[in-house]
């Protein structure tokens, strides 16, 4: 793939032709602004882990059927997009009030909306991104009602997915804004998942986990991306608790026999004894280690094990 | 006399214990499915052979936890009789209602062949019928038959006649030969405190007819029958 | 996608019809879907044309080759189905799995059509028990059997096991499975109606067997093979028990209108071909499928996850069949619906993936391969068995034949089959075939497998009828009137003109057996390519034939039952070594001709035996099969450990009359009281007669040729495995 001439440059990143029709790349910036450009910055290694976290959200979404832009990651930058004509109204979907929102509605920041909250947004720099009614983008002429009705549609979707992938992750995702465009007369979202546009609070700590950090000058903004993207990338979530069953002392053990005497004819003469057990692992979350290990005796009591017959050793694993 | 047969997901020889029930004893014999929590109205209770829940984990470990096994374990507390068979013997193990445990065979294979057991005790529900010492020749078919205890349930077993069928040798002999899979003082069936909870390795319903090679199972069967119509 | 198309198996021809037929480039979804679906193992593009030679009807065959299983009515508004499958390449690479999946697999063919699984055979066959891997390879399948089979709670009542170095490269695991039920359960895998809803049942789809049938069966092994260990699939027999009952239940409730299990190729299959069975289309929502792991379009539809079911199902019956299902704890998820038309429709989240006629799917291509007479053939059939040196104790050629591998007592396998399981079995393992009794009728079934491979190798022809004759006679030593059979027809690689030869030759001679013998043949399978490094395995069909007791009691086994019984053959003994088991393990050679077959003598001795036993005149029969007469004898004394004293009166050298391998001849017991009638049956069949002796005492004793004990012919074939085994 040829990257080729300079298409679009927004604030936080770079469109580029390339030479494979209808394909474009995204190359995304250490760049970063707020309140409508007025407050600028950079966050060392943004560009690295928003295009990245970009990547993993846009693949988990394609795979549940929801359909974006994104075709691959071309380096720790860039990624490899389909071209859409964008629409020119930004979706925001709220699940709990903070920012505008909060303002707008007069409640304390962080109060959980009834039901999650779909808002329309201009995309105008010069006129600062303001929020818009059905019948303003009526008006503008930005979209039709069945567009709006697909558009909403995905956001709630998307919203279904992320806000418990995420919460798995001990992160609440309070709020998002997402971009859509059409390619061959279907719409399909663009831009980017980062926490450049969306609100994520740790749920132990009630951390800011996002731009707003950048935002409200709290420090600790590249870490705190970096934690995201970690977090994000992390497989293995959650506890994970190893549990080794072997046979009671004084058991016979069989299998051991068996084993032992096929270990010694086959020359392995310093073996003096086997025992086979089980190995199980077990995956757990939202519980702290010491109540798992609690918790994991009693199934080892209850099921896992026959204390008739059997030992047990738990091992948990943070 | 009513029996029930309680089938759970894997049992695989409800048929055939209830086709004896119904065919050859000809009493009343319904199944009970492993969700039923209502067995009242039943005098005895059969737990067949199988691999309930495919043996997975250890064998009848999962099916101790079906929801008819707590009204099995109230029914056998007031004494009502429970016969397990089997997977059946190694369901009520892992239930606590008899004691001991079942480890695998020592050949490490699964075996299917007729064996020779002692009748070691006839004051029993389930041997009143057989003299004592006699020799019958039921099958066995399992993978899972060696059982165990410690030294102290065992003592208990054999002071307390508890110890129901051995294996044994064509001439009524507990030989080391006899015993097909390694199981602790050839122990091929014990019953609980109060002789109503009877568990066994063979199977007696596949020894039922002449047509299947021995009849010998037929003795439980008929000992149980006799149990209950003397007791009123 | 050139070479997706190459390493999926199909060739630049098979590519070229595709497109042809689509008027396009497939999907690749498509190309997966045809790659299996024109696979050898799923079209049987080299064996169909052959194949269609074979008598397949009889008034009482319900159902012939095509469906699931074959069907025959047994009268009492019964109908038993039956089937048997390979399952060879999966088990060369992991033993226990591919075995056990082997069981699910056949289990499930005979289910889908509406019977209960009522038994299962498993004919085997290994290279040599010298080298740790196949001892290895040995003990994995057989365990494997036992551990899927007896969670089933289906009895493994027969079988067979032969070991030669031929099948050293490829082992042959075939398994045979009989069901029973009522002929109005009788459920056909075709989707019709529509508007009817698709149901998938069973377990969820993983990447077991991705690829497995195009990429194992149809190919040869070589050393890229251990790679290729991560397609085999591994089996659940707790939720195939579930799926049983809970099919059997819905099947009885009358809930299905079509009922298909996914085996190779999985939904692929199943899906086209119920709907070019039922003549209707399907559309299928792909992402309704409930699955183990993340997986792409492509890979559902290649997956050969086990345990799982398709059935068509009309919308008013739904929730009751979900319902089914719950009870059971299964999954059923509605994943699609027929429609009008031939087209298989099948979507991923609303893209269409794939879009083809249902109908092209199931039929692929047909080939004609060119067949050549194998040169060895002159060389092997040239060998004249008078020269032989034969050695002179023939009570050490006796025991060493049945302490060989072959002909020694198998116990310490069918011990680890759970036998008796159903309370049906009547005639266990150990005889000439397996009796299960039909409970609430006076009837039973016999049932036996069969396959000589050494004859077909010498003769496909003459071979191939042997085997079907021998099936036949096993059938009827345990007193059944043999009625239909099914087959696996095991051979190297079609594109080999002589081994193609050995295949056409080998069916011709099946159905003029079969023919002549008046058996259809109601099922079967072929397996191919079952060569490495070039060498093929005998050429090795395997038959499985199922006869009908009329009556309980006129069952018999091959054991003495008394003393002072006249023993007599029925059927003359000729000089014929060729193909022998004595002239292999004496000799170590497979060499000369097959013996003689004459299948109109062979009716008549199967006749005149059904016929004494009927009468009460026959008390015990035995088959005089490998190792001869010698051999037939001893076991017969083995049985009850009751002896014979014989005096045979032949033209033949002791040897050739002790272990040669005449065809068409039966060891029976009777009464004297009954000599005369016996002949009466015997003669007006132009059956020869041969009184041979008594029964009695504890030993075996042949003129001054053989002269044993019970005890010491037990101690020689019992044990015998065990000790080979531990290498």
């Amino acid at each position: 793939m040829e990257k080729k001439e300079l298409i679009y440059e927004g604030k936080a990143k770079m469109v580029f032709a390339t030479d494979e029709p209808g394909q474009v790349i995204h190359e995304f910036k250490d760049d970063a602004t707020a309140f409508d450009g007025k407050k600028r910055g950079t966050i060392a290694g943004k560009g690295t882990t928003n295009a990245q976290m970009s990547d993993i959200i846009f693949r988990i979404l394609e795979k549940r059927g929801i359909h974006t832009h994104h075709i691959k990651l071309l380096s720790e930058t860039e990624m490899v997009t389909w071209w859409l004509e964008m629409f020119k109204v930004e979706l925001i979907v709220r699940n709990y009030a903070a920012g505008s929102l909060a303002k707008r509605l007069g409640y304390a920041e962080r109060t959980q909306m009834k039901s999650p909250l779909v808002e329309f947004y201009y995309k105008s720099d010069e006129l600062g991104d303001p929020m818009l009614s059905r019948e303003h983008i009526h008006e503008l002429g930005l979209a039709s009602d069945a567009q709006l009705d697909e558009m909403a549609a995905i956001a709630l979707k998307v919203n279904d997915i992320l806000a418990p992938y995420f919460e798995a992750r001990g992160l609440v995702l309070a709020d998002f804004k997402l971009e859509f465009g059409l390619r061959e007369g279907r719409i399909y979202l663009g831009d980017e998942f980062s926490p450049d546009i969306c609100r994520l609070w740790d749920i132990e700590t009630g951390e800011i986990m996002d731009k707003d950090r950048f935002r409200q000058d709290l420090g600790r903004v590249e870490e705190t991306y970096a934690e995201v993207l970690r977090r994000v990338k992390e497989e293995d979530f959650g506890l994970k608790v190893s549990i080794y069953v072997s046979p009671k002392k004084g058991v016979l053990d069989p299998a051991g026999q068996a084993a032992l005497g096929a270990l010694k004819s086959l020359g392995f003469g310093e073996v003096t004894g086997v025992q086979i057990g089980k190995y199980i692992t077990l995956r757990l979350e939202g519980i702290d280690a010491e109540k798992a290990g609690e918790r994991v005796g009693e199934m080892c009591e209850r099921l896992l094990a026959n204390p008739i017959i059997e030992d047990y050793r738990i091992d948990v694993e943070a | 006399m009513r029996f029930g047969v309680v089938v759970f997901p894997g049992s695989n020889c409800e048929m055939d214990c209830y086709y004896v029930i119904d065919k050859v004893l000809r009493e009343d014999v319904d199944y009970v499915w492993h969700q039923q929590t209502d067995v009242s109205s039943y005098d005895c209770l059969v737990l067949p052979g199988g691999f309930s829940y495919g043996d997975y984990l250890r064998c009848g470990a999962i099916a101790r936890f079906s929801p008819v096994m707590e009204a099995v374990a109230a029914f056998a507390r007031e004494g009502g009789l429970v016969i397990g068979i089997c997977n059946g013997f190694q369901i009520l193990l892992e239930a606590g209602l008899l004691p001991g445990a079942m480890l695998r065979n020592t050949s490490l294979s699964f075996i299917c062949r007729f064996v020779n057991v002692r009748v070691e005790n006839t004051d029993s529900p389930w041997t009143n019928a057989a003299r004592p010492g006699q020799v019958l020749r039921i099958p066995i078919a399992h993978g899972e038959g060696n059982y165990t205890a410690d030294k102290a349930t065992h003592d208990r077993l054999v002071g307390e006649g508890r110890i129901v069928l051995r294996y044994c040798d064509e001439d009524g002999e507990p030989t080391g030969t006899s015993n097909p899979n390694g199981s602790l003082d050839n122990i091929a069936g014990i019953c609980n405190e109060g002789f109503n909870v009877f568990g066994l390795m063979p199977h007696p319903e596949r020894a039922s007819e002449d047509t299947l090679g021995s009849t010998d199972g037929l003795l439980l069967w008929e000992s149980v029958m006799a149990h209950y119509r003397g007791r009123g | 996608m050139a070479e997706l198309y190459q390493e999926l198996g199909l060739t630049e021809d098979e590519y070229r019809d595709i497109i042809l037929l689509l008027g396009r480039e497939p999907s690749k979804v498509e190309l997966g879907m045809y790659s299996l679906m024109w696979s050898e193992h799923c079209s049987y593009k080299s064996s169909k044309m052959v194949l269609s030679q074979l008598p397949t009807r009889a008034s009482y065959v319900l159902q012939g080759p095509g469906e699931n299983a074959g069907i025959i009515d047994i009268g009492g508004g019964l109908a038993v189905v039956f089937k048997m499958e390979s399952h060879n390449h999966p088990s060369a690479v992991e033993p226990y799995q591919g075995a056990a999946t082997g069981i699910g697999g056949i289990v499930r063919d005979i289910f889908t059509m509406g019977a209960r699984p009522i038994a299962c055979l498993d004919p085997l066959r290994f290279g040599t028990l010298d080298s740790p891997r196949m001892r290895y390879l040995f003990g994995g399948v057989i365990a494997g059997i036992a551990g899927y089979g007896n969670c089933l709670g289906i009895p493994t009542v027969g079988g067979d096991i032969y070991f030669d170095e031929c099948y050293e490269g490829n082992i042959l695991v075939n398994v045979m499975c009989i069901g029973i039920m009522p002929k109005g359960n009788l459920i056909r895998g075709q989707a019709t109606g529509v508007g009817n809803a698709v149901v998938l049942m069973g377990n969820r789809t993983g990447r077991d067997g991705i690829g497995g049938a195009s990429i194992l069966a149809s190919q040869e092994f070589d050393e890229t093979s251990q790679e290729k260990r991560p397609s085999v699939q591994v089996g659940d027999p707790f939720t195939e028990k579930l799926l049983i009952e809970a099919c059997l239940e819905l099947l009885e409730k009358e809930l299905l209108v079509g009922l298909q299990d996914l085996g190779a190729a999985g939904i692929s299959c199943a899906c086209s071909e119920t709907a070019a069975r039922g003549g209707v289309g399907m559309k299928i929502d792909l992402e309704q499928v409930p699955l183990r792991e993340e997986m792409d379009p492509f890979e559902i539809m290649i997956s050969e996850s086990q345990e799982r079911m398709l059935a068509i199902v009309e919308p008013e019956k739904l929730d009751e069949v979900l319902g089914v299902c719950e009870r059971w704890g299964l999954n059923a998820v509605v994943i699609g619906e027929v429609t009008e038309g031939d087209t298989l429709e099948i979507s991923w989240y609303g893209e269409k993936v794939v879009e083809v006629p249902a109908s092209s799917l199931a039929s692929g291509p047909v080939y004609d391969r060119p067949a050549e007479r194998p040169a060895y053939l002159d060389e092997v059939q040239s060998f004249d068995a008078s020269t032989l040196d034969h050695p002179s104790d023939l009570n050490r050629v006796l025991l060493d034949l049945v302490s060989g591998p072959n002909l020694c007592d198998k116990r310490m396998v069918y011990e680890q089959y759970d036998h008796m399981v159903q309370l049906n079995t009547v005639v266990y393992p150990g005889s000439d075939a397996g009796v299960l009794r039909v409970k609430g009728t006076s009837k039973a079934l016999a049932v036996s497998c069969d396959g000589n491979s050494r004859y077909v190798y010498l003769d496909p022809y003459a071979g191939t009828q042997i085997v079907v004759a021998e099936a036949a006679r096993n059938v009827v030593a345990a007193g059944g009137v043999p009625m239909a059979l099914t087959n696996c027809l095991n051979f190297g690689n079609p594109e080999r003109p002589d081994i193609f030869w050995q295949f056409k030759e080998s069916v011709r001679g099946l159905a003029d057996a079969a023919r002549h013998l008046e058996l259809p043949v109601v099922s079967g399978n072929v397996s191919f390519y079952n060569e490495s490094f070039g060498t093929s395995i005998y050429p090795t069909p395997v038959m499985g034939m199922v006869g009908l007791i009329g009556n309980l009691a006129h069952r018999r086994t091959i054991a003495f039952p008394e003393e002072g019984l006249l023993v007599v053959m029925l059927g003359d003994t000729k000089d014929e070594l060729g193909g022998s088991e004595y002239l292999k393990l004496i000799h170590d050679m497979v060499a000369g001709r097959p013996p003689e077959i004459d299948l109109r003598m062979e009716k008549g001795v199967q006749t005149t035996c059904i016929e004494g036993i009927r009468r009460g005149i026959i008390l015990s029969a035995h088959d005089c099969s490998e190792g001869g007469a010698a051999v037939a004898l001893l076991e017969c004394c083995c049985g009850d450990g009751i002896g014979a004293s014989l005096d045979v009166e032949t033209g033949l050298a002791p040897i050739g009359w002790l272990f040669g391998e005449s065809q068409s001849r039966f060891v029976v017991t009777l009464r004297e009281e009954d000599l005369e009638s016996l002949r009466v049956l015997a003669d007006t069949r132009g059956v020869p007669l041969h009184v041979l002796g008594r029964t009695g005492g504890d030993r075996l004793v042949i003129n001054d040729w053989i002269d044993l004990a019970v005890g010491e012919m037990r101690s020689a074939r019992e044990g015998a495995l065990e000790e080979l085994l531990k290498g």
